[in-house]
């Protein structure tokens, strides 16, 4: 009986601290996986053993990105600092009605390599490093009976150049100084991708097709489709710890109106995710997923910390390369995780902390 | 560095959208009827009647609507209207600033325009020039990776009545506070449509069911606009598209006939369907037009009720009646497919976006089609 007493009155103790703590995401600082926590309206900065690097009050929202470091939305501020840890204030002065909204914390886009977003009434990028600006109303979108503050998602940094999405146009802008260098056309598609080759820009259209850019001679070349190669996402990725890129292709098993339909009848879908990894021939990997939604599927791509994200609406599933392998991770709708360093963490409920996830045989 | 990218296959039915033009002519889609304003030559086309439009002298990046002849321009936080000095000043408007000129779709109902602020909607009158506030509970979703969103309600309504659409609940407003009407069951469901006339305001779930593609369902459930009492709910089999509502809120629809017959045969045919929920009626009806169809536009007549402008693939447009299948063919000429109605009451334009060509025409029974 006492024992049962002082394990309800542990227990009593852990679940509020528990149910306030929440993770919101990871990334590599000083070289070290930090995570970043929800501690009621505050935001924490945790290492791997749980020790406390930082601690912001009162924050509407977080985030955290490789090279980039922290950045936390407050009311009346953004605070951002890079791997010294060293707080930068910027005061807001009306903040976009929409992040007013927000009552528990969240996780926005705000900052990437040398730049945040300040979500002003009228939005801007600031360059850390010149502090040059950017108006930047693209950052929240209005489509389809939706509103969508899609933060610093619709922005590409490669080399001197960021890349913005706005409206059915891709603004090219010098970083250093935030001017126009030019405009491209997103052809009522979306950006697949964008990286960088010597001093050419690719931008790759989700519509298959694309553009080579010149920025410093102003010379755009159009890159038309190839209808006989139309995956269905492709992206050039550099996993943790690779000095090269990788390509990484994402199409359906079986494409066809048949094999569609057969899809449909079984309510689940297969897609073959193939990698080919620098020097080495490309692997394909078959996964699942379950169509939730009736007359539509819907999934996303993104990067997190050297690892890549299929997010399948009922699961994610994560792609690093771990060991020289390219492994699967699979984490279920609702389950909270980080990435850092390319390395999945869940959250660890007795600790009270991050925790490395087993590497497990794939599972779709 | 982050990059999302998010593909949607929507299998059969498309969304409305905005209609985005960077043209100094806008195209603003309205319920009843649609406008073309052209900023430099300061005018404005309902339908096939021209008015001028004092303000503004180019087509700045704003959002634009028109309420009865007058054009509206929301820009840096105040409304503007183009025929009286007048203005509103909005607070915390949700919406993003536009980088090019928007119509707003979806948010003005009667004479009544419903812009999201934080506190929930600006509801601007413009006929009696006043304003309040209906309060609404925001719920922003957070998107994985660092997004969020934030979803707005479909708004409908006639005779001071309004009705909400959201996150699977149909509302009807009484004495200022929202009354729950019924809760949309999610399962097997596209899309939820939301149409109010004078009389009827109309749900209508398009759904399909897994594993059958013959299993394309629409649900309508029917209530009346005065007490918001149920008249009816029904299951239509079929694919069913193109819902409208006349002034009374009967629906209309367009019906397809899913079989191997008629899609080589029956490629000629509009197929519609008309519900009078007063009634309990259900009336299909169809008509020839002597080649595949390809546009379908609902033009309301001086009555209030909806005429069929079907636009061929050859150019031919026809008018019908869809309440007594009454048909013929307009006799001013041919329209392709870089032509574009703009609907006015009994009446329209041809407009050709290209070359900027606007033809006037005449809808109604009578005059011969002219």
């Amino acid at each position: 009986m006492k024992k049962l007493v002082i394990v309800l009155l542990f227990l009593s103790t852990l679940v509020p601290a528990v149910a306030e703590k929440r993770l919101l995401s990871g990334a590599m600082l000083l070289k070290k996986p930090v995570f970043l926590f929800v501690d009621g309206k505050d935001a924490v900065l945790e290492d791997l053993n749980g020790r406390e690097l930082y601690r912001e009050k009162n924050i509407l929202a977080a985030d955290m990105a490789d090279g980039a470091g922290v950045a936390f939305l407050k009311r009346d501020s953004l605070v951002w600092m890079g791997d010294d840890l060293q707080p930068h204030k910027i005061k807001i002065t009306g903040l976009l009605p929409v992040l007013g909204l927000v009552e528990q914390p969240v996780r926005l886009s705000l900052i990437e390599p040398g730049l945040v977003l300040v979500p002003e009434r009228h939005p801007f990028i600031l360059n850390t490093e010149s502090a040059a600006k950017w108006q930047f109303p693209g950052c929240l979108l209005w489509e389809e009976g939706e509103v969508v503050f899609s933060g610093l998602r619709g922005v590409w940094a490669e080399g001197n150049w960021m890349l913005c999405r706005d409206g059915n146009a891709l603004v090219l802008v010098n970083r250093g100084c935030m001017e126009k260098q030019l405009t491209l056309s997103l052809q009522h598609s979306d950006v697949a991708n964008v990286w960088m080759e010597g001093k050419t820009v690719h931008v790759l259209l989700q519509n298959g097709a694309g553009y080579k850019v010149e920025p410093d001679a102003k010379k755009i070349t159009a890159v038309a489709r190839n209808r006989k190669d139309e995956p269905l996402l492709r992206q050039r990725f550099r996993f943790s710890g690779d000095e090269k890129d990788s390509i990484v292709e994402l199409r359906l098993e079986d494409e066809g109106a048949f094999s569609l339909l057969s899809a449909w009848k079984k309510g689940r879908m297969k897609a073959i995710v193939s990698i080919r990894l620098p020097g080495e021939e490309s692997e394909g990997y078959s996964l699942s997923f379950s169509m939730k939604t009736l007359g539509k599927f819907t999934f996303s791509l993104r990067r997190e910390s050297g690892a890549l994200i299929l997010d399948f609406h009922e699961k994610d599933v994560i792609v690093t390369k771990e060991k020289g392998k390219i492994q699967f991770i699979t984490v279920n709708e609702g389950q909270p995780y980080a990435v850092a360093g390319g390395v999945v963490y869940s959250w660890d409920s007795l600790r009270g902390t991050a925790k490395r996830c087993r590497l497990s045989e794939r599972q779709d | 560095m982050k990059k999302t990218s998010t593909l949607i296959f929507l299998i059969l039915f498309q969304a409305m959208g905005l209609s985005l033009l960077a043209g100094p002519v806008l195209v603003l889609r309205g319920e009843r009827c649609d406008y073309l304003y052209d900023a430099e030559g300061r005018q404005a086309w309902q339908g096939t009647e021209l008015f001028a439009v004092e303000q503004w002298k180019t087509l700045e990046p704003a959002y634009y609507f028109a309420v009865k002849q007058s054009i509206y321009r929301f820009r840096d936080g105040v409304i503007s209207c183009s025929g009286r000095d007048w203005k509103v000043k909005v607070k915390d408007c949700l919406l993003p600033i536009p980088s090019v000129a928007v119509s707003i779709e979806g948010m003005v109902s009667g004479n009544c325009i419903y812009l999201p602020v934080r506190a929930g909607f600006l509801v601007l009158d413009t006929r009696s020039q006043s304003q309040d506030i209906l309060t609404h509970q925001w719920q922003p979703s957070q998107i994985p990776g660092g997004a969020l969103k934030l979803s707005i309600p479909q708004f409908s309504g006639a005779k001071e009545q309004l009705w909400s659409l959201e996150s699977g609940h149909l509302r009807h407003l009484v004495n200022g506070n929202w009354k729950e009407v019924v809760m949309v069951p999610e399962k097997d469901l596209i899309e939820a449509h939301l149409l109010a006339g004078d009389r009827f305001v109309n749900l209508l779930l398009f759904k399909v069911t897994q594993g059958d593609l013959g299993s394309f369902r629409t649900r309508l459930l029917s209530f009346s606009a005065d007490d918001g009492h149920q008249l009816m709910d029904r299951e239509f089999g079929g694919v069913l598209k193109n819902p409208a509502v006349d002034s009374r809120g009967r629906v209309i629809f367009e019906y397809v006939k899913a079989s191997i017959f008629s899609a080589f045969l029956g490629r000629n045919k509009v197929r519609w369907r008309v519900i009078d929920p007063g009634k309990n009626k259900v009336k299909d009806d169809s008509v020839s037009v002597g080649d595949k169809r390809r546009h379908l536009f609902y033009v309301e007549n001086k009555q209030g009720n909806l005429l069929l402008v079907v636009q061929c693939k050859n150019g031919d447009v026809f008018v019908i009646d869809p309440f007594n299948g009454d048909s013929r063919k307009l006799k001013v000429g041919k329209f392709g497919y870089d032509y574009t109605l703009i609907r006015g009451v009994g009446n329209g334009v041809f407009y050709n976006e290209k070359t900027g060509n606007r033809v006037a025409v005449s809808f109604d029974a009578g005059s011969g089609g002219s």
